[in-house]
């Protein structure tokens, strides 16, 4: 692990963050995330897990997130709708509880370096993480499967309207009818 | 290959393999038939649940795929509650969804989501934990919008999937602590850090654990993460809404069962007294706002929030005990939602789409059936005698006594005396008061209310009834049936 690219790293993944959730434009905070998984793939790279970093880009910057950009552009967000609330009292309380939440696992974090145990060999690499797929992890590679699907068949019902179909088989219909009479 | 077959010990998941299998069929059928000439997609997946149901008796037990899973009697009988239940749902869902489409996506999501409550209660890996839970949640997500023209379903969703995320990402930064402080994600870490005379667990481990453990809390609905029922519950179609309240709460609690020290079996102090208060907060909470309550949806969240607490107090009990009275507990608990849910999903189209408790006065003279199911269901969710709640209130609160927590008995006693207000209430209106003006037609037309009612969902309330009745009347047999 090298210290010397891990805190630039990790103040980049910081400040990435921070601006996914401000920016007040979705394409912005979009690009931003982009960046922010770009910066996690280099910690990878400081772990020695090549093939992991390559995948992180591959999947999380070239893919996931170009599908991201694609559904924020068809929706149409107008630049005076801001994603940001305006509650007083919710701003309030959630500085409160991320502060309070953020000094408590700082303090951790302190202790935690005294009691890091041996994690062993980081697989990281093709070879390593092909072995964890089909032995040891092969049922929740599996269920992986499973939670996707579900997620598919969710888009389905939700973007489904029950009325649509019923009221495009009236208008054939309508048109149907319409024709004999001519 | 057959090594490979050994050394994962697969046929411990054969269940989950069969529901999942299932599920992906009615998915198939759904993908290639037309909606009119779609057979009946329930009674596929019913199918489904009982071979997994026949086959959970037959599997092996112990551990399986290189030490992801684990199945033992307890496990095995949680899974077996929460498939029974499914079945129940499923023979309402018709008349739920009756001039919908949806059903065959209903049918294959009610699966899926029973599929995560297996792989929860048999986890032992956190990542199959954590996928269960996902397994389990997104399908309820999806289930709570699918009156897509209806803004209070749409809120419900949204709810729902922002505070399940929410609680998604705490599990996983507690998953990341956990790691760290044990060096790797098995969930044997818990049982031995939580030993007697085992070495004190370090601050780090406990962080992850209570991180951890909260994403349970937020499944189960324990007081201070209660805040999404309430609106979830009202804007989920009612059968929906009746799995809802059993599934996540079986899957949470055998989950939390895993990680968290019984009873004083630990020598720590500190989850003994955290417990003692989630419960407490939660019973009393819950039935304080329940009193409130004017929509009967509304009125059975709070109440569902109430029974989580009383369930809470089985984790103060150390040894096996505790949890054979959670076991109970559940089923019963099960059932009489089920069974109050599906009068509702009944009721709810020819009468008050609110559902204000008004709106059921005089049902028990237009749907006399109806209305004494209904009452046996809230009689019972009271833990009157001679049903179901009583016993599974019984066992669970002789238990606590047994293992010295006095206070907490007499705090759900005294909780169970005041929730019977608003039960009993539901129970006056429905025979005391005149029908409402706008269902005198009803009353002249019968055939609007009764014959709408399916056959299946007729069978459903009438075995849920009966379950209720038999537990309460011997609950010997009843644990029998669902094998514990």
């Amino acid at each position: 692990m090298n210290i010397l690219l891990f805190y630039p790293l990790s103040a980049l993944i910081i400040i990435l963050s921070l601006g996914v959730i401000l920016a007040t434009n979705p394409v912005h905070s979009a690009l931003l995330l982009v960046g922010a998984m770009v910066a996690i793939a280099g910690v990878f790279l400081c772990l020695n897990c090549e093939f992991l970093a390559m995948l992180q880009i591959f999947i999380y910057a070239g893919a996931i997130m170009v599908l991201f950009l694609f559904i924020v552009t068809t929706i149409d967000t107008r630049k005076d709708e801001k994603f940001v609330s305006s509650a007083k009292f919710s701003q309030a309380s959630g500085i409160l509880l991320s502060g309070s939440m953020f000094f408590l696992f700082f303090f951790l974090a302190l202790q935690f370096v005294q009691h890091l145990p041996d994690t062993g060999r980081w697989l990281g690499d093709a070879k390593g993480l092909g072995e964890l797929f089909l032995k040891s992890y092969s049922l929740p590679f599996e269920v992986v499967t499973l939670v996707l699907l579900t997620a598919m068949a969710g888009v389905i019902v939700m973007s489904h309207d029950p009325l649509y179909r019923r009221r495009s088989k009236e208008a054939s219909k309508q048109i149907l009818s319409g024709g004999n009479k001519a | 290959m057959s090594s490979w077959l050994q050394a994962s010990n697969w046929l411990v998941m054969l269940p989950e393999m069969i529901i999942a299998f299932f599920a992906l069929i009615i998915l198939l059928v759904a993908a290639f038939t037309k909606d009119s000439e779609a057979p009946y997609p329930e009674s596929l997946a019913i199918t489904g649940l009982a071979l997994a149901f026949i086959s959970s008796y037959y599997i092996p037990e112990g551990v399986g795929y290189y030490g992801q899973v684990a199945v033992d009697s307890v496990s095995r009988t949680a899974f077996s509650i929460a498939i029974l239940g499914g079945m129940l749902v499923l023979g309402v869902v018709p008349s739920q969804f009756g001039t919908d489409t949806m059903r065959s996506e209903t049918s294959a999501l009610v699966l899926f989501s029973l599929c995560g409550v297996g792989f929860m209660v048999t986890a032992q890996h956190l990542i199959m934990l954590f996928l269960g839970i996902e397994l389990l949640s997104l399908p309820l997500y999806i289930m709570a919008g699918m009156r897509t023209r209806d803004p209070r379903s749409r809120e419900a969703a949204l709810k729902y999937f922002i505070v399940g995320a929410f609680a998604s990402a705490l599990m996983l930064f507690g998953m990341a602590i956990y790691l760290g402080a044990n060096g790797d994600l098995l969930m044997n870490h818990f049982a031995l850090s939580f030993q007697k005379n085992a070495v004190p667990p370090t601050l780090i481990f406990f962080a992850g654990w209570i991180l951890i453990s909260t994403a349970m809390l937020f499944k189960l609905g324990a007081v201070p993460f209660h805040m999404w029922v309430l609106d979830v519950y009202q804007g989920s179609p009612s059968s929906i809404t009746a799995f809802m309240t059993f599934a996540p709460k079986i899957a949470a609690f055998f989950a939390l069962a895993k990680m968290w020290p019984l009873g004083s079996e630990s020598g720590l102090s500190t989850p003994i007294s955290m417990m003692y208060l989630l419960s407490f907060l939660t019973m009393t909470a819950g039935n304080m706002m329940a009193l409130m309550q004017r929509n009967i949806k509304r009125m059975l969240a709070y109440s569902s929030i109430a029974h989580g607490g009383y369930m809470l107090m089985a984790f103060l009990i150390s040894g096996t005990e505790g949890i054979h009275a959670l076991l109970f507990y559940l089923a019963v608990y099960a059932l009489m939602n089920i069974g109050a849910f599906t009068v509702i999903t009944l009721v709810a189209p020819s009468r008050d789409p609110e559902l204000s408790i008004i709106s059921l006065s005089g049902l028990a003279k237009t749907h006399t059936y109806l209305a004494v199911a209904l009452a046996i269901c809230l009689f019972s969710l009271t833990g009157l005698p001679p049903f179901g709640g009583f016993m599974a209130k019984f066992f669970l609160i002789k238990a606590v006594l047994a293992s010295g927590n006095v206070y907490i008995a007499l705090a759900a006693i005294f909780n169970s005396l005041l929730s019977a207000y608003y039960y009993l209430r539901v129970v006056l209106v429905m025979t005391t008061r005149e029908p409402l003006a706008a269902d005198s037609d009803e009353l002249i037309s019968p055939s609007a209310g009764f014959t709408s009612i399916g056959l299946s969902s007729r069978i459903a309330l009438a075995v849920a009834i009966i379950g209720v009745v038999i537990s309460g009347i011997s609950p010997d047999f009843f644990a029998r049936i669902i094998s514990l």
